[in-house]
């Protein structure tokens, strides 16, 4: 053989190996360039039979302080493998009692179920069922668990599942909201908190996959595919559960007693916008599933209402900011009517109250004289300070389902009409938030700083809604309001307090008049802190804001000033009406 | 060395070191460290702790090759009828029952501490002993000749075959045949042989093979195709031994067996798919060093010795697979440049032989890989994880290095003409 020859068959040979390589280089393009997402969508389908989402367990929310009013628990749900179940109790059916009824006895007098017919029932190849799913006798489940132990039985799958509970049950429910359940199964906030902090309490679920090969055999691979579920974080609230309860039981009271559509009452840390505390009633547990929508609604953030006289120092506030108005000045209201481009302003009741200083107007909470002041502001200057307050806007709790209240829309302003009934609170509706945030920002010199809820949030940038030296001017007026005018008769506990009734009258449907009394303070009137509101939505009897909301709204105030160990005030040497201030509804809580 | 000598000496080393320096020739040794490299990576990410032993065989293996330059060939030559028989003797001392069984198939042999596979020293037996028997023959170039030839590979091969260890086996087929080719003999005859060997299979299949042997064939070489459409209970591949009993008998060993067979073929079905997966998920570019999502799992049985490839596949993706199959190409061109280069036949045939056996069995393993041929238990030379493959494949590589080393101290005859 020449060496010709020989590297002829060399080169045929090494061709033939080529093409060999070639044929492999090809066939892996084809699978790792080619038929990449088709492999990829095959290795996930027929084999990863069953990907598993991992949930992630939502995260607590809490009040300020870290105590708890909405948690995940894991809760036991069992399931039974009725293949195995059956294969052992054929296995067994020489002794007296099969494994099955051995099985389903102990399941029986622990939990009280039947799991006989569940695995007689099943199909031949199950190997899973669901019995019973979020069991909340932990306790006996794990008697169940142990004793099946014991026995050497085996077959019931005990599995745990998250349940969201909330501890403090009707405490704060409305604020705490609830969730659905997803279409993934994970929880989704609804409303309340477990909505506006969605995002954080949800975490990210994981997901594993149970591989199987050909012959149904389970394969848990370690490593791949699968990610670890990370959980959703705490949020923690502005609401205080101490306050919170003080807000409940005020609540409560007022709802019982006058029998109303419903009761908000609310607190506010006027120096930050913090809701301390926000009790509605009619109220629900958080836990039961079954509460009416109706129930559910946080009114204090979706309902408006025409806030009627708690609008009025506002009004003053504006004038003062304006300087259409003086402390000492005297309004004259005489004769208790006052006529506005043929539209005729009367007090309530017909009241005269002559000449009235500011303070005066206030307390006697004269609609003429604060029709007086509407016409020196303007409506031009009235409306832009009204939208400054935050009405006719969202507060910027980011509230889902939060109305923006009804503000007339500029261009359809008229001075005889918008202008003098704006002044005295009607034509308006106010969210409770709204007006709650705008007597917050009245306390705290004039500098509104917007509802917060969300503890970790940062804080909205305030708001100058008056100049300092007029909310300094409006404080005592509305001071005045326990001591001369429609409070005066109203314990304050030590502590002075400023604050306005009102009592807004609506027609219904049939042209009955329904009333919403409500009453709006903040205290104390030295160094406020704590701004306080309360509404009751048409009451049973006299529907008065000084009778309804009045003492609760000051005993709420009160309770929550002592609570925060804010000292009381020293005593003014011309009080005079504290021996008479009798309208106290219940005593005082203990100092704690 | 005594006067008496019948047969002409060599000395036992070389005289001048320099040759065999020179022989280890870095276009052979190059590709080959490099796979054993990149084999090393994919091992540290699937298994790490199996690289330190895979590195030990390593050394080994480079201490033989070298060793193996060293001493000339023609020296080894003298020393391979020996050699054969003692491999012939291993294979069948692994059959008759002496051996360690792994994976459902006896190759392990224990000689003292020692514990190696007949079958992996049987390829380097092959080779050489042809190498040794055609040296200076012609006979080979007609029919009677081819037959002693055949028999030196075909009594290895059936010994094998009967571990069983199919895959081993066959790869002695393609060197017998290129080993002859390469050698001058006839094209017809060896086409002719193969033909013959193809017509003959059906009349065995009916007259010589048992019903359960038909099954193992079958379920070996059941296209893959059709065994993916199998599904359930079944595969239809088998007689049960139990049928002939009688109908109705089917005997409870029989439905064991059944199944057990059922579910290997499976087992297998489900192999490849499992790599095929993994070799995609490396993309164009591969997941990363150390990011395959397989690794230390058993989401691919055996990636760490005979399925190798999906790990490196995963990992660096098309990229790294082209370099890879380029470095075998490397290596066998190498290989090949070697034969060409070396006048002597001998030298010539162990480097043929050695270009055949690495570059079918890389062919048929990575082809194993993807799909493209049956599983059979068949190593990744110098990138699978395994001391006698390591050992082996070293040995076969310092064999065909050594032609280079020690050129003739007489002129041969001019090889096979």
């Amino acid at each position: 053989m020449t060496p010709a020859r020989f590297q002829l068959r060399a080169i045929v040979g090494l061709g033939v190996l080529l093409v060999a390589f070639a044929g492999l280089i090809v066939r892996l393009g084809r699978i790792q360039l080619g038929d990449h997402a088709e492999l990829r969508r095959r290795g996930d389908h027929q084999h990863a039979t069953a990907r598993h989402v991992v949930p992630a367990d939502r995260g607590a929310i809490t009040d300020r302080h870290g105590r708890v009013l909405a948690r995940t628990e894991q809760w036991p749900s069992i399931a039974v493998d009725p293949k195995w179940i059956r294969e052992r109790d054929r296995k067994t059916s020489a002794q007296p009692l099969g494994e099955l009824e051995r099985l389903a006895q102990i399941v029986e007098e622990e939990l009280g179920i039947d799991v006989r017919s569940i695995v007689t029932s099943a199909d031949a190849k199950s190997q899973f069922v669901w019995v019973q799913r979020k069991i909340e006798d932990r306790d006996a489940v794990e008697r169940m668990r142990v004793r099946l132990r014991k026995q050497k039985l085996r077959g019931v799958i005990i599995d745990f599942e998250g349940v969201r509970t909330y501890p403090a049950g009707a405490l704060a429910a409305h604020m705490v909201g609830f969730t659905f359940e997803g279409a993934d199964g994970a929880l989704r906030g609804a409303a309340g908190a477990e909505r506006l902090g969605d995002a954080r309490l949800r975490g990210r679920p994981g997901w594993r996959s149970d591989e199987r090969d050909a012959t149904g055999r389970r394969i848990v691979v370690a490593r791949h595919p699968g990610r670890a579920a990370r959980h959703g974080q705490d949020i923690r609230l502005t609401l205080d559960t101490v306050i919170q309860a003080f807000a409940e039981s005020e609540a409560d009271e007022i709802f019982t007693n006058f029998d109303p559509v419903s009761v908000i009452a609310a607190v506010v840390d006027i120096r930050t916008g913090d809701l301390l505390a926000m009790a509605c009633r009619p109220g629900f547990d958080a836990n039961s599933r079954t509460a009416p929508q109706d129930v559910r609604r946080n009114r204090f953030f979706t309902d408006v209402f025409e806030p009627g006289s708690t609008f009025k120092p506002i009004t003053m506030g504006i004038a003062l900011d304006a300087g259409v108005v003086t402390v000492g000045e005297i309004i004259d209201t005489n004769p208790g009517t006052v006529q506005i481009g043929g539209r005729s302003i009367r007090e309530d009741k017909h009241h005269n109250y002559g000449e009235l200083t500011p303070a005066g107007a206030i307390a006697e909470s004269s609609n003429v004289a604060m029709a007086k002041l509407a016409l020196r502001l303007g409506v031009d200057r009235m409306h832009t300070a009204v939208r400054t307050f935050g009405f006719g806007a969202k507060t910027g709790a980011r509230w889902a389902g939060e109305s923006r209240g009804i503000v007339t829309p500029f261009p359809k302003w008229t001075e005889t009409y918008t202008l003098c009934s704006v002044s005295f609170g009607q034509e308006i509706a106010v969210t409770p938030a709204q007006l709650l945030a705008a007597y917050a920002g009245l306390a705290n010199d004039g500098l509104l700083h917007p509802l917060r809820v969300l503890l970790d949030e940062p804080a909205p940038a305030a708001v100058r809604v008056i100049r300092a030296e007029a909310a300094r001017q409006l404080a005592p007026m509305m001071e005045a309001v326990f001591e001369t005018g429609t409070a005066s008769r109203i314990a304050t506990g030590g502590y002075r307090m400023a604050g306005k009734t009102g009592t807004a009258e609506q027609k219904d449907k049939h042209g009955q008049s329904e009333y919403v009394g409500s009453f709006a303070c903040f205290g104390p009137v030295e160094a406020p802190r704590l701004a306080v509101l309360v509404v009751c939505d048409r009451p049973k009897g006299s529907p008065y804001g000084s009778h309804v909301a009045a003492p609760f709204a000051a005993r709420l105030l009160r309770n929550s000033l002592r609570y925060l160990g804010v000292p009381r005030s020293a005593p003014r040497e011309d009080d005079v009406s504290a021996d008479s201030r009798v309208l106290d509804p219940s005593p005082e809580v203990q100092p704690r | 060395m005594s006067s008496q000598a019948v047969r002409p000496s060599f000395p036992a080393v070389p005289q001048r070191w320099s040759h065999v320096i020179r022989a280890l020739d870095p276009r052979v040794l190059g590709p080959a460290l490099l796979l054993t490299i990149v084999g090393l990576l994919a091992l540290w990410s699937d298994r790490p702790a199996v690289v330190f032993s895979q590195t030990k065989w390593l050394v080994v293996g480079l201490a033989v090759c070298v060793g193996t330059v060293i001493v000339p060939y023609r020296r080894l030559l003298q020393l391979i009828y020996p050699f054969y028989a003692f491999v012939l003797l291993s294979l069948v001392l692994v059959i008759a029952g002496l051996g360690r069984e792994s994976h459902h198939a006896t190759r392990w042999l224990q000689i003292g501490p020692i514990g190696f596979q007949p079958s992996e020293l049987a390829k380097v037996a092959v080779i050489a002993v042809l190498a040794k028997y055609i040296r200076f023959r012609r006979d080979h170039k007609t029919v009677r000749g081819l037959v002693v030839p055949f028999l030196l590979v075909l009594v290895p091969l059936a010994l094998i075959v009967k571990q069983p260890d199919l895959g081993t086996a066959l790869m002695l087929v393609p060197v017998l045949f290129v080993m002859l080719w390469a050698a001058g003999a006839q094209t017809r005859h060896l086409v002719a042989v193969v033909v013959l060997g193809l017509a003959s299979l059906p009349l065995l299949w009916t007259l010589a093979l048992e019903p359960y042997q038909k099954g193992r064939v079958r379920a070996f070489t059941a296209p893959l195709v059709e065994v993916l459409h199998e599904t359930g209970e079944g595969l239809g591949i088998l007689d049960p031994p139990g049928k002939e009993a009688g109908p109705g008998a089917e005997s409870r060993a029989a439905t064991l067996l059944k199944e057990e067979r059922a579910r290997n073929a499976r087992d297998r079905r489900f192999h490849v798919e499992r790599s095929t997966i993994a070799v995609a998920a490396g993309g164009m570019f591969g997941l990363g060093f150390r990011n395959g999502v397989m690794n230390g799992t058993d989401a691919v049985p055996e990636s760490w010795t005979d399925f190798v490839f999906t790990v490196h596949a995963e990992e660096w993706g098309f990229v790294g697979v082209v370099v890879l199959l380029g470095l075998e190409g490397l290596l066998l061109l190498g290989l090949a440049l070697t034969a060409n280069e070396v006048r002597e036949p001998a030298a010539k045939l162990l480097a043929v032989g050695a270009l055949t056996l690495l570059g079918t069995q890389a062919c048929v393993n990575l082809a194993m890989t993807v799909g493209l041929a049956p599983v059979t238990g068949l190593p990744l030379p110098f990138l699978s994880y395994g001391g006698s493959s390591m050992l082996s494949s070293w040995l076969i590589l310092g064999m065909a290095l050594n032609a280079r080393a020690h050129k003739p101290l007489v002129f041969a005859e001019r090889a096979f003409d």
